[in-house]
């Protein structure tokens, strides 16, 4: 069982999920997010603040959102998850390959950062 | 305690209360829980894709004792021989774009848990696994 809770704004698509990501929910989220990228929402932080299991099924869908992404230049940070999902994470060798913010405030932060565009040149 | 489960993917429901109920029964902590629902994820999904050719009802059954400071577990099953130890470790440092999007569960099993064996004995595939209860993750 997992909801997902969609907050638009500032400069990303927030989807909080809560509940489990295992074989009978990891479907489910991959179509969510994958309709939100093809529908151009391309700057996506999922917050993992209240997800309490993942297994192989669900990083699964973790990577092919980030593949979906990078083909578009679009940007996918990952935040607030909790030592245990950061371990499965860790132990697949992911951590590498995503973007994990400690806080939703900090995962947006970094698009805000992006959005203001380069600084002068120094 | 015994699970018996079908072979649906449905199953894998039941699986976590069942083990949300012998965790809570034995007072284990959530980590050791977590890493038992994964490992056998893991496992059963592995046999449910691989392991059951014909369209037959069959069943996996999954047992837990608590030995110690040690959880054993045994997942049977009566498919074709299928050792599910007998993969490749995936790269885990590929970068993103050369990941296949698979090959993780045996090595998350193997991770997340102390031990992991597997015999044929007659018609039966036999994975056993123990993990101790103190311990974190072996990784």
């Amino acid at each position: 069982m997992i909801d997902i809770v969609e907050i638009r704004g500032p400069g990303a698509v927030t989807l909080a999920l809560a509940g489990r990501l295992d074989g009978t929910t990891a479907t489910g989220f991959e179509t969510r997010v994958l309709t939100h990228i093809d529908a151009g929402d391309t700057n996506l932080v999922l917050d993992l603040a209240d997800l309490a299991y993942i297994s192989s099924v669900g990083l699964r869908v973790f990577l092919v959102a980030a593949k979906r992404l990078q083909a578009v230049d679009g940007r996918l940070v990952l935040c607030a998850a909790q030592p245990p999902i950061k371990q499965v994470f860790d132990i697949a060798g992911f951590v590498g390959m995503f973007t994990f913010a400690p806080t939703r405030e900090d995962a947006l932060e970094l698009f805000s950062q992006e959005s203001r565009g380069p600084g002068p040149v120094a | 305690m015994k699970i018996a489960l079908r072979n649906d993917l449905g199953e894998l429901g039941r699986l976590a209360s069942e083990l949300e109920a012998f965790a809570g029964a034995h007072g284990l902590p959530d980590a050791t829980l977590m890493a038992l629902n994964l490992a056998l994820e893991e496992l059963v999904t592995n046999t449910m894709s691989y392991g059951f050719t014909g369209g037959e009802a069959q069943t996996i059954d999954v047992s837990l004792t608590l030995d110690g400071d040690m959880v054993r577990v045994r997942v049977e099953d009566t498919g074709a021989p299928f050792n599910p130890l007998d993969q490749e470790m995936p790269d885990l440092d590929a970068p993103l774009a050369d990941r296949p999007v698979g090959g993780l569960g045996i090595h998350l099993v193997r991770s997340v848990m102390d031990e992991v064996h597997y015999e044929r004995a007659g018609d039966r595939n036999i994975v056993s696994l123990a993990k101790r209860v103190d311990g974190g993750a072996t990784a």
